[in-house]
């Protein structure tokens, strides 16, 4: 039982893998498919990574699809205009780095519910990104470097599966083993107790805002990097994927809260399901069907789990 | 005009909460139509009594009797069935419904052709407040009525359900001296009616003027029944502090030393009196006073998250640091809240996670790392579990899995082993049983023996003549009185803090 509970979420992914597997041995099963599919839940991961932060505090980023359209459109304006590699990556993020703060100072110092400030952040950032792009996708100027950071493979696994695998080392100590982290899930389990215990609410809500921001702008470049072009709203589909795997990794390890490797758990039950579906020719619109068909059931599993183990 | 026929009857009640003995043979007995005082001091018992009647609790052992018949309300709602009705102090209306819509809450409404009969509800209400409450607006949402005007719905709220019991909790702690006046006149007319009422006050003149009989409790007994003609008011005063005096039983007779905070002028409260007082090395200082006295509040504005101070309170000859908890823990300051579940404590994480949340920053490995070495937080676990005999099982254990006394001594706890000059605790003992009670209290006095000041808030009259240097009386934002620990007992102390209620009190404002 404390096992089931303890990784049932883990279990899952397991279990989607096992019968994918079974139902598709040549394709599915294949190390190369398998491999592909952490190069395609990679960008996901990462935004559900940034997410994590924010998740953490008890509040809501809804402006992370936003924010990563904006991250690519901005990157190809400054490509066209000539800048470098290395400036385009610090304007993208240091951009990203100021609106989430500003989306952190609205809840944090203003108290307005996050799921309000975030939601009009994301529909301003949209506005500015159609603005910007003209509403049209962009594409070239960018430099093979460039490219090259999101193309490819390295020791043997493909480039953006380590951006991923990079991302999540370092929200992971970050949140597990840091004391700014260990603070962020003080907020989050009670805030009022953090406060009084002189845990600085303000400022360390803002930074997780403005971090989550940050990773749904790295995104953008990656994006825009693999492919060598950037749309106004090319980051569209994050958003609900996103908070669906921390949501499943909320269930999978430590007592309900969000935590990182439950949020990679998630973004692969995701991935998995997407790509096996593709494999065994079911349309994409089931798929959809499937996935938050999955994510309810996940979720009350738990909590059956969950009853049962308090008794 | 009371007759002898009982309405209620309890008998021998007792109640306990874990190894805290809330109720410990209460005796109460009201009679048809008659105004019933129930007084006794923080803690005596009267809410935890006033939760069995109504059925929120069930008392362990004992007998109630409404009308000769066993009286066992499964909660709220079946005790307004069986006729009785409590008027609790915080007021539970709806703020944009108007009176006659909030008098219908949880009730059937009347039915026209399958709707809601807005003029049949009306036509019910009116009628019943022609006569208590001629000119409350009945019309107007809550919100934009004053507590007065709020308490009369309540119980016109009760009187539509046709209560014959109505327990009114504190029902004048916030309101003006003319409410006062008119809610009086309300119970007097209630009674006159046949409405049996209980009435729980820390106010003793309006006992005096309004009871029939009063009942007085002291540490969860019933102390004495007694018809209030027959009573002074120091005879009342006596029975609820029981004489209580231990002069100097733990005191260390030390002389004060400097002192550690100085509150000199801080405007503070609704009517920004200015308050001035003095913590000094060594010493225990009690704020002692009802709820609501605004003894929390000051606390809670000396720890930064009040209202800002400004060079009215010093530490040290120095001004309060200006960043808040964070700042005034760098200042050798410490703070342990009132409500150990709401403010003190994450109540889902791990004994660990709560202990060294306020000092995180003390448990680097590398002092250039920001991150706790999980060696030196298990050796300050240990540390604590073994000097506060915590009751635990690993540090990684949700805190919850303790009890309130272990959960209390570790959120006080968690402090000690740090310098602190200065450590300010909100009713640092409530809800925990005799055991840990002794063991804080050993570790404020080892804390003032060390040279640390201490200012603790607290409504156990006990706890605070046992441990004080100096007790602060307060009311209504002031201090009233201060008298020194060795040489009060609690008649003294009692008798300060009800000299104030003469005065017109505060209108609430919230």
């Amino acid at each position: 039982m404390s096992v089931l509970n303890r990784f049932g979420t883990l279990i899952a992914l397991i279990v989607i893998i096992a019968v994918f597997a079974a139902a598709s041995p040549g394709g599915f099963a294949q190390i190369g498919n398998l491999v592909n599919i952490t190069q395609q839940m990679s960008l996901l991961a990462i935004v559900a990574i940034g997410a994590t932060l924010v998740m953490v505090l008890g509040e809501f980023d809804l402006s992370v699809s936003a924010m990563v359209s904006w991250g690519g459109i901005v990157a190809v304006t400054l490509f066209q205009a000539g800048v470098g590699t290395v400036p385009v990556f610090a304007i993208v993020l240091l951009s990203c780095l100021v609106i989430g703060s500003g989306s952190g100072v609205l809840v944090a110092r203003f108290r307005v519910p996050s799921f309000i400030a975030t939601l009009a952040m994301g529909t301003i950032l949209g506005g500015l990104t159609f603005w910007l792009s003209d509403g049209a996708t962009l594409f070239g100027g960018m430099p093979d470097g460039f490219r090259d950071l999101a193309r490819g493979t390295a020791l043997g696994l493909p480039v953006l599966t380590w951006w991923m695998i990079a991302a999540g080392l370092v929200v992971w100590l970050v949140l597990d083993r840091v004391e700014y982290g260990r603070r962020l899930y003080a907020i989050g389990g009670n805030r009022e107790a953090a406060l009084l215990a002189g845990v600085p609410v303000r400022r360390d809500s803002i930074l997780a805002f403005a971090l989550c921001a940050a990773f749904a702008g790295l995104v953008g470049l990656l994006l825009t990097a693999r492919l060598g072009s950037a749309h106004p709203t090319g980051g569209g589909g994050f958003l609900l994927q996103a908070y669906a795997a921390v949501f499943l990794g909320m269930t999978a390890f430590k007592n309900g809260e969000p935590n990182v490797p439950g949020t990679l758990v998630g973004a692969a039950i995701i991935a998995v399901i997407a790509n096996g579906l593709t494999i065994l020719g079911v349309p994409a619109f089931l798929q959809d069907v499937l996935t938050g068909a999955i994510i309810i059931a996940a979720v009350l599993l738990r909590r059956a789990a969950g009853r049962a183990s308090r008794e | 005009m009371p007759t002898d026929s009982p309405l209620l009857a309890v008998e021998a009640l007792s109640k306990r909460f874990g190894g805290v003995v809330a109720l410990d043979g209460v005796d109460l007995t009201i009679r048809l139509g008659e105004v019933h005082g129930l007084v006794g001091e923080n803690g005596a018992g009267k809410s935890t009594l006033i939760k069995c009647l109504s059925g929120v609790h069930e008392p362990n052992a004992g007998t109630m009797r409404l009308d000769e018949a066993p009286f066992s309300p499964d909660g709220p709602r079946d005790a307004e069935r069986l006729g009785l009705r409590v008027i609790h102090q915080e007021l539970n209306l709806v703020p944009g419904f108007s009176a006659i819509e909030n008098i219908f809450v949880g009730r059937r409404y009347p039915k026209r052709l399958g709707l809601v009969d807005r003029s049949a509800m009306a036509q019910r209400v009116r009628a019943v407040a022609a006569d208590l409450a001629p000119d409350l607006p009945l019309d107007r949402p809550i919100a934009r009525l004053t507590t007065g005007q709020c308490q009369l719905v309540e119980i016109l709220r009760a009187l539509i359900s046709e209560a014959r019991l109505v327990i009114m909790d504190e029902p004048s702690a916030s309101l003006s001296k003319g409410e006062a006046d008119r809610l009086h006149g309300v119970v007097r007319r209630l009674r006159d009616a046949g409405t049996a009422v209980l009435f729980v006050s820390h106010r003793l003149d309006e006992i005096f003027a309004l009871c029939d009989r009063v009942t007085v409790l002291r540490n969860g007994r019933t102390v004495a029944t007694d018809t209030t003609s027959a009573m002074t008011r120091d005879d009342l005063v006596h029975l609820m502090s029981g004489g209580m005096a231990m002069p100097g039983r733990h005191r260390a007779t030390r002389p004060p030393g400097p002192p550690v905070l100085r509150v000199d002028r801080l405007p503070f409260g609704r009517r920004r009196t200015p308050l001035s007082f003095a913590v000094h090395k060594g010493e225990v200082v009690a704020l002692y006073g009802l709820i609501g006295a605004g003894r929390s509040r000051l606390l809670r504005t000396l720890w930064g998250v009040g209202e800002p101070t400004a060079d009215q309170v010093t530490t040290d000859g120095g001004p309060l640091s200006k960043s808040g908890p964070a700042g005034r823990i760098r200042q050798g300051i410490a703070f342990a809240p009132e409500d150990r579940r709401t403010q003190g404590l994450v109540m889902r994480h791990s004994i660990a996670a709560n202990a060294t949340l306020p000092r995180l920053d003390s448990f680097r490995g590398r002092s250039w790392l920001p991150m706790p070495s999980a060696k030196r937080v298990g050796a300050f676990i240990a540390d604590l579990r073994q000097r506060l005999d915590v009751r635990m099982g690993r540090s990684s254990d949700p805190i919850a899995t303790l009890s309130g006394g272990n959960q209390q001594k570790l959120m006080v706890g968690r402090w000690t082993p740090f310098p602190i000059r200065l450590l300010l605790l909100d009713e640092p003992t409530r809800g925990v049983d005799v055991g840990a009670k002794a063991e804080l209290h050993r570790v404020m006095r080892d804390l003032a023996a060390g040279g640390a000041g201490i200012l603790m808030a607290s409504s156990d009259l006990e706890e605070v003549l046992d441990i004080a240097d100096r007790i602060l009386v307060m009311a209504d934002g002031r201090i009233v009185a201060e008298l020194a620990g060795a040489e009060t007992d609690g008649d003294q102390v009692l008798a300060a803090l009800f000299a104030t209620e003469r005065q017109e009190p505060e209108r609430k404002t919230a």
